[in-house]
């Protein structure tokens, strides 16, 4: 009868062992979330701010007459965002999402932008001078279409703090000009606040 | 989606301008201030999305208030939209 008693404890206490032990290893989980959704972690500039701008920016463009007025679908390049901030804002992802936004409408095209000229330089350089390639089967050099009109901005903050508050003000600016005229063909701003409390 | 149900919808219309479909969506906050975040679904002539998912915008409504949303559609195949609400922390 104690043999059973001291046995039936034991194979108790080993079974409470190994439940500890596994809780224990279970350690920190990884999950997937979604890519879409409004992210609060602080009041710095975040994925739902970069994807709030990019979205008004490339609607309030795709109405404008330069571009719903054109026959053709007009060129169009990037230029240079400005950070105005005090924050590390990466401005060429917001420019670089606007212009995936005009690709996919087919709306818009897209000339390759000064950031991106080496790489291109660097292809029709292949293909014209190393005499590696078939002469009719290249892309010739002096024949890029420049584009009509460009894409430039800025994004500027206000940030005020006090002890209990941090309120984030942010304006992003974006300017449609005619790469001839000079003239200003569209422009829209985009304003968001954010304010985090302790 | 969420806890929305202080949310009430009270207009939705929609026309096209410059070719492409312009939404806008009335709502109205009933009981306290509630943080909000929407977005538009666009459909095209079969009854299909013509898009990828919209990223989540959020929106704060006080008591009371009633506040218009306005969507653009991002291409010109889009004929009709559906706007969806859901609670973010």
């Amino acid at each position: 009868m104690i043999m059973k008693i001291h046995t039936k404890t034991i194979y108790l206490s080993a079974f409470a062992m190994s439940v500890l032990l596994l809780t224990a290893c279970s350690g920190p989980q990884v999950r997937y979330g979604d890519a879409k959704a409004v992210e609060t972690v602080n009041a710095n500039y975040g994925s739902t701010d970069l994807q709030m701008i990019a979205e008004a920016m490339t609607r309030s463009l795709l109405q404008s007459k330069a571009i719903s007025g054109s026959k053709d679908a007009p060129i169009v390049t990037l230029a240079d965002v400005k950070n105005k901030t005090s924050e590390y804002i990466d401005t060429r992802v917001i420019t670089d999402k606007i212009r995936t936004q005009l690709m996919k409408s087919g709306q818009v095209r897209f000339a390759v932008s000064i950031t991106e000229m080496q790489n291109q330089t660097d292809e029709l350089k292949r293909q014209n001078q190393s005499g590696l390639y078939k002469n009719s089967a290249i892309a010739k050099t002096g024949n890029m279409q420049g584009a009509q009109y460009r894409i430039e901005g800025s994004i500027a903050s206000i940030v005020k703090n006090t002890k209990d508050v941090k309120d984030v003000y942010y304006v992003f600016n974006l300017n449609l000009i005619n790469n001839e005229s000079g003239l200003l063909e569209w422009a829209d701003e985009k304003e968001i606040r954010k304010t985090a409390t302790r | 989606m969420g806890d929305t149900d202080s949310i009430q919808i009270t207009d939705m219309r929609s026309l096209m301008r410059n070719g492409v479909l312009t939404a806008q969506v009335t709502i109205q906050n009933d009981s306290t201030s509630n943080l909000v975040s929407y977005r538009f679904k666009w459909i095209g002539k079969n009854g299909m999305a013509v898009t990828d998912e919209e990223a989540w915008k959020p929106v704060t409504i006080a008591k009371g208030q009633s506040t218009v949303i306005m969507g653009i559609a991002p291409t010109p195949d889009a004929t009709d939209f559906r706007f969806e609400l859901n609670q973010y922390k």
